[in-house]
């Protein structure tokens, strides 16, 4: 068995990013070869802890390669893949960019030092940057600009704050030193916390996600909408369970902002009438809830909820795109019986969204099973039913949305003539086997969800109270 | 196993149910006459109609007209042959009201369906008369039953008459509801000021519109026999049914010639009128009897 | 063979049937018939001694004779209509997924019968609540989909708070355990029972919850109305038997208020199940669509099979039951007959029809029993579970819901005859000349379906026996009685046979009378007295408008329930624009100020 180094991953991308430069012609094929590389790099990581520069801990910097980390490299890998293969001429200027986007992604997830989080963070800010700008809307694209450059100094400044405090950088040593003596860093992790609220989304933060996705085409959606999104969620996930430690009242308040991230996400959601719009403020709901999880001790749920929602949302996304690119829009009225005359896309999208919604067959129904069981456990009522209300609200413009796609509009006889994807063969059927891959994947883990559940309690063990988390499996009923 | 004998019986009582009612109703036709200062026909004038009409040719409007007044008499035949009358009791045990009842209500929807198979309009229109102005009188009807019911814990209505011979009459438990159930029987019987489904001046007659000849002649058989079933129900339920037969059947007189009486003197009401009485008044005071009921005679728990 | 082999066997059948209908359409209504004809078989041979299988994780399954009882009723609506609707040539129909969604549903359903715990119940039913909305997504329109999901999602939501509650407090799922468990330690009992009891009047489509069901019954595709009417629909009555039979509130609310001897909380849904029949039986005689007016009374008659479950007396519980059969025999029969008019004439308005009875006789005759059934008159199974519930009505003294059984049972003879008089009988239009009675495939399924509605209405005792075995196994103490060929009442008995007798020897009389008399002259159907006025076409001398006008001019005012859903989805709308407003504007200088203000606010909040 092979033990490769999770520097890779980073390294990879950057220095195929640069030498793409040398040859122009093969760019495409040097993100297709260098994004697949990384997934054979990822499947033969090892756990553990790699010094990076032979300093030891806390002094150097590491990577660290735990259960959490090696599955959400895993994912994330496998969607850029996926992503890539989709090139276009388009796209080929962004090779570079993509490449360095691939490898701070990975950054972000490895790292074990927070001041490196903060390196990442501005590099995967900048390529999607300059990716977002491929979509040619640069008021939006400045808008995500200032936005990042807002919470990237919101997080700064909490972390100098911190390493005033506490004289560290690193991760563990940091969480051991603040679970000693936590007083006086609320403000720094209510710093850090509203930086990285712009990035996962959070509501008053996050309006640059409504400009920049709406109009996101097939790249830019699963990219920023679904890709960012998640990982950015890892590492609150990372971040709020592992380093951080917060007494009750910061908990309190800062589950209150992702409440109200989860009420008026799905009220936007459902008030919207374009179907990237609806995704994306229902993207917005869901990091709320996700958020809200991992702050009230419930990463390994939040942990799965997050892998979940990001792949039924790349999906979603993608297919997205697709659509308003071919049909010159993305209205309801316009798109209306689009899945007639494209069954496959309309079953990757209706599995996609069915799983989000948390109806059962698909993954999406486990995760939420879980997460208002183990809500259950802990004796609250009032959170489960208010998920629950949120759930309804999101099941209800979902599947007003996909009937309408679905249902022949008017006095249509026959099959609607917008034909997704006409024009290029390879796109076609690189868009056909993703979305059916991964649609059929939703469909798989719904089936037989115990491996992948059993993955999250080992990624995410015990919640932050120490309460053993308990699981529904579909073999087992209820374990441990 | 029910006994032929008992069939017989039953059977006796339908043809009996309708031999008198026949008769009575020419005795009705009299006095409304004499009422109305006429001389008016002789008492058996309604037999003579039904073989008269019996005998005629008609026209039909289909198998459907034909079967829904086949199912209209069949279902008043068979209600009759249930009914108890003082101590007979056809089908001893099986004398229930609501089988009764639901059976009346098939003879009635197959005379619905026979007026509605005949085309015309007015029909139609007649019977959704009749159909509304059955739920404001069949609803305060039923649920005084049903109070009754529960009050003696039998739904037999020779049993509800035979406890009545011991306990004293429902009339003198509940005389709201008996006053309710009076004018709930005066609208099923069609009298005036109720008969707007028949009206004919509006609707020329309604349901009857199409009927003649032997049309008419069944139509009036299936008529009085349910007529016959309506005031015994009444008699037995409300007054005591009798001891013997001739009490029973003096009941039977009185209530059906009271209700001749008044509705020789009153005018026909509106459909709106007729339906907002009834939403009105008697169910008003079947509420206020029922409360009372429950007050003094249901344990209230 | 068992349970869970027939279930797998119909989810792959119906995989299967969506491919192979891809490439030849036509036989996809085949696959969907021979499948459920299959199933019905095997229920029917199999018994409730069927076994359940072999455990699959979670899906576990064990037959009870409710879940077969169950099972057979929605089998039975399932391959009768697969029958009827082979001939069908309507778009909808022959869409290839339409076969897949049919078996998935009927699948799912055989699922939630026999699940032997929570979360598999849950998990078919939530399958089934899907595969319908988008089979109802095939037809026309917009609302109906959308409404039906919109509310059972909020009938499944609310079932999985209380399984999840009770699998988090009792640490079970298992279906009985978890009930009786929470009997024992009633902390979320009432809640349970109360959300349990909820997602099943949603399903039932009990007043506050009806709404799906006139939109959703009209636009599914015409195929499809008669499986949703009849035997989806009663997915709900089914978790309300389990969860009144091992959680009755007698259990944990034995001390508190006593109404007529029922708890103040069961006295309460009676009263709530009753305004439904009143509501329903109100909404129905005043519509003016065929399938709308069937779905009013179909919330109407939820509302019986509610009132019998909750009086938990033997003879209310047996009544619930045949209800629910007679009411699934009656719908399925009425919503085919429906579909073979709507093939033919392209509508089920009622004004729009008229004289049909005189082109299609024998479905005009099957359409009879199951009206005639709907109202619950004698011979037809309506009128035995009727009288069961309004017996136990009767002896406990409810006199209120008895008065709206009543006034639902006088009120649907308006209803019924208006749906029989404006489409069967009436005048025929000129444009309606051409129309043809319905296919045998159509006409087998109404005879086996109006068979049963009569056959049963005739001799109920086997059924009622069934019952009380059904009872025996909800461990209530008492069951309902038969004695021979008649039933056991509180207060009275029924014998369904000598009713018919009865009925027939008035028949032999009146036909006697009848043939005796000179025969008659068949005339046209325009050639009727007008009472001196002209009448000028077929057209014009049909009464089918708004046929109940004094009736309906009374309640004209009366509010209708969807206007509060329609105000909270738009205070929805509301709630979403003034977010995107607020949080979601263009101007990063917006996105700046929410982020100072968050972030001094939560400082502040902190620092204090």
């Amino acid at each position: 068995m092979m033990n490769l180094n999770p520097v890779l991953t980073i390294a990879l991308p950057l220095i195929l990013a640069f030498t793409k430069i040398m040859y122009r012609r093969i760019a495409n094929l040097f993100l297709i070869v260098g994004s697949l590389i990384n997934i054979f790099v990822v499947m033969f990581l090892k756990e553990g802890q790699y010094l990076m520069g032979g300093y030891r801990p806390p002094f150097g910097i590491i990577l660290q390669v735990d259960t959490y980390a090696l599955y959400s490299l895993l994912v994330l890998n496998v969607l850029f893949a996926a992503l890539m293969l989709l090139v276009t001429k388009k796209a080929e200027n962004l090779t570079s960019s993509s490449l360095i986007a691939l490898a701070a992604l990975n950054g972000l997830i490895l790292t074990g030092d927070l001041f490196n989080l903060f390196v990442f963070l501005e590099i995967a800010t900048i390529a999607a940057l300059i990716l977002v700008s491929s979509i040619k809307k640069y008021h939006q694209a400045f808008n995500y600009m200032v936005a990042g450059a807002i919470g990237s100094t919101f997080y700064l400044l909490g972390l100098g704050l911190l390493y005033k405090q506490y004289g560290t950088l690193n991760m563990a040593r940091m969480h051991e030193l603040m679970a000693a003596s936590p007083s006086g860093s609320a403000v720094a992790v209510i710093l850090i916390f509203i930086g990285l609220a712009v990035e996962i989304k959070l509501m008053p933060f996050s309006s640059w996600a409504a400009g920049v996705l709406k109009n996101a085409d097939e790249w830019i959606g699963p990219m920023i909408g679904a890709i960012y999104g998640g990982v950015m969620m890892i590492v609150v996930g990372r971040l709020f369970t592992d380093i951080f430690v917060m007494d009750a009242k910061v908990r309190l308040m800062l589950s209150l902002l992702t409440l109200i991230t989860l009420v008026g996400g799905e009220a936007a959601a459902f008030q919207s009438r374009k179907v990237r719009e609806v995704l994306l403020y229902s993207g917005v709901a869901q990091a709320g809830l996700e958020a809200l999880l991992i702050l009230n001790g419930y990463p390994a749920i939040g942990f799965i909820l997050v892998l979940s929602n990001m792949t039924a949302k790349y999906v979603m996304f993608l297919l997205a795109g697709y659509m308003a690119e071919e049909a010159g829009g993305d209205d309801f009225d316009r798109l209306t019986g689009v899945f007639r005359s494209n069954p496959v896309h309309g079953f990757a999208f209706t599995v996609a969204g069915l799983s989000l919604a948390g109806l059962p067959l698909f993954f999406g129904f486990i995760v939420k099973l879980n997460l208002l069981y183990n809500l259950m456990l802990s004796h609250s009522y009032w959170l489960p039913a208010l998920i629950l209300s949120a759930s309804l609200v999101e099941g209800i413009y979902m599947l007003r949305m996909i009937l309408g796609l679905w249902r022949l509009p008017e006095g249509h006889r026959g099959g609607l003539q917008v034909r997704i994807l006409g024009s290029s063969h390879r796109r076609k059927y690189a868009v056909y086997t993703i979305s059916m891959v991964l649609s059929l994947a939703l469909i798989l883990f719904g089936l037989a969800p115990d491996n992948a559940l059993s993955i999250a309690r080992r990624a995410r063990g015990a919640d932050t109270d120490g309460k053993p988390l308990v699981l529904i499996t579909m073999k087992g009923g209820i374990g441990q | 196993m029910i006994a032929y004998q008992s069939i017989g019986t039953a059977l006796g009582m339908a043809l009996f149910a309708w031999l008198m009612q026949t008769g009575l109703s020419g005795v009705d036709r009299k006095i409304t006459a004499r009422i109305q200062k006429r001389r008016g026909p002789v008492w058996y004038q309604n037999f003579r109609d039904v073989f008269k009409l019996l005998n005629k040719r008609s026209v039909t409007h289909g198998w459907i007209f034909d079967l829904g007044l086949l199912i209209a008499l069949a279902g008043a035949i068979g209600t009759a042959m249930f009914m108890p009358m003082a101590g007979i009791i056809p089908l001893q045990g099986y004398d229930n009201f609501f089988m009764i009842t639901y059976l009346a209500a098939l003879g009635v929807f197959g005379r619905a369906l026979s007026a509605g198979a005949s085309g015309n309009p007015l029909a139609a229109i007649g019977v959704m008369r009749g159909l509304t102005q059955n739920i404001g009188y069949k609803l305060p009807y039923m649920v005084l039953v049903i109070v009754l019911i529960n009050y003696y814990k039998t739904s037999s209505i020779s049993g509800i008459a035979a406890l009545q011979q011991v306990q004293g009459w429902s009339v003198l438990k509940m005389p709201l509801g008996v006053l309710v159930a009076f004018i709930s029987l005066h609208g099923m019987l069609g009298k005036k000021p109720f008969d707007t489904y028949l009206a004919p001046s509006e609707v020329a007659s309604g349901p009857m519109v199409e009927f003649g000849g032997k049309y008419l002649g069944l139509l009036n058989i299936a008529h009085e026999i349910a007529v016959f079933v309506e005031i015994s129900l009444f008699v037995n339920l409300f007054l005591g049914g009798g001891a013997t037969l001739a009490e029973f059947l003096l009941k039977y007189m009185a209530v059906y010639l009271l209700s001749s009486c008044l509705g020789a003197v009153m005018g026909r009401l509106r459909v709106e009128q007729v339906v907002r009485f009834y939403y009105k008044v008697p169910i008003g005071l079947t509420i206020l009897q029922v409360l009372l009921f429950t007050l003094l005679y249901g344990g209230v728990s | 063979m068992n349970w869970l082999s027939l279930i797998v066997s119909l989810f792959l059948t119906g995989i299967a049937g969506y491919f192979i209908a891809r490439i030849k359409p036509s036989l996809g209504a085949w696959i969907a018939m021979a499948a459920s004809c299959a199933a019905l078989l095997l229920v029917l041979l199999g018994g409730d001694a069927l076994p359940g299988g072999p455990a699959w994780g979670l899906i576990r399954f064990e037959v009870t004779p409710l879940g077969w009882f169950f099972s057979l009723l929605i089998i039975l609506v399932f391959s009768t209509n697969g029958i009827g609707s082979l001939a069908a040539k309507g778009r909808q129909h022959r869409e290839p997924v339409y076969t897949m969604l049919y078996l998935f549903a009927l699948a799912a359903s055989l699922g939630v019968f026999a699940a032997e715990n929570w979360l598999a119940l849950f998990i078919f039913w939530e399958i089934a609540v899907w595969s319908s909305t988008f089979a109802i997504g095939l037809g026309n329109g917009r609302k109906g989909s959308v409404s039906y999901f919109g509310m059972s999602l909020l009938g499944s939501l609310m079932m999985l708070f209380a399984i999840l509650a009770m699998g988090s407090a009792y640490q079970t799922f298992q279906i009985r355990e978890a009930l009786t468990t929470a009997l024992q330690n009633p902390g979320p009992a009432l809640m349970v029972f109360i959300l349990m009891l909820g997602s099943s009047m949603v399903k039932l489509g009990i007043m506050p919850f009806h709404i799906w069901m006139p939109p959703a019954y009209t636009e599914a595709p015409d195929e499809f109305a008669p499986a949703l009417a009849g035997g989806l629909s009663k997915l709900g009555a089914f978790t309300a038997f389990l969860v009144s039979a091992y959680l009755p509130i007698s259990g944990f609310m034995g001390g508190s208020w006593r109404v007529k001897g029922l708890p103040a909380l069961s006295y309460g849904l009676v009263l709530l199940a009753s305004a439904s029949i009143v509501f329903g039986t109100l909404m129905a005689i005043r519509q003016e669509d065929a399938k709308k007016l069937l779905a009013y009374s179909s919330a109407a008659n939820g509302g019986y099979i509610i009132i019998g479950i909750l009086m938990g007396t033997s003879m209310s519980v047996s009544g619930a039951l045949v209800h629910l059969l007679a009411h699934a025999l009656a719908t399925t029969t009425a919503f085919s007959v429906l579909a073979v008019i709507v093939r033919q004439t392209g509508t089920s308005r009622m004004d729009a029809l008229g004289g049909l009875a005189h082109r299609m006789p024998l479905t005009f005759l099957a359409f009879l029993t199951a009206i005639l059934s709907l109202v619950g008159l004698p011979p037809m199974l309506g009128f035995v579970s009727k009288w069961l519930i309004l017996q136990s009505l009767a002896s406990q003294g409810l006199f209120l819901p008895a008065a709206a059984v009543v006034f639902g049972s006088i009120g649907s003879m308006l209803y019924a005859f208006r749906i029989l008089s404006t489409v069967f009988l009436g005048q025929l239009k000129p444009r309606h000349r051409a129309l043809q009675e319905s296919s045998p495939g159509v006409l087998l399924s109404l005879a086996i379906l109006s068979g049963a509605t009569m056959g049963l209405g005739v001799y109920p005792s086997g059924l009622i026996q069934y019952t009380a075995k059904i009872e025996a196994s909800l461990g209530m103490s008492e069951t309902v009685q038969t004695a021979g060929l008649s039933i056991r009442g509180i207060n009275g008995n029924l014998n369904a046979l000598l009713i018919m007798g009865a009925f027939l020897i008035g028949m032999v009389i009146a036909g006697a009378i009848f043939f005796k008399a000179p025969r008659s002259r068949k005339v046209d159907l325009m050639d009727t007295y007008t009472a001196g006025e002209f009448i000028y076409s077929p057209e014009l001398y049909h009464y089918g408008t708004q046929f109940a006008a004094p009736f309906e001019r009374i309640y004209e005012k009366l509010p209708s329930i969807s206007r509060v859903y329609a105000a909270l989805a738009s205070l929805t709308d509301d709630l979403g624009n003034l977010v995107k407003y607020l949080f979601f504007s263009p101007m990063p200088s917006r996105t700046a100020l929410w982020i100072s203000v968050v972030t001094i606010l939560l400082i502040w909040g902190e620092v204090l």
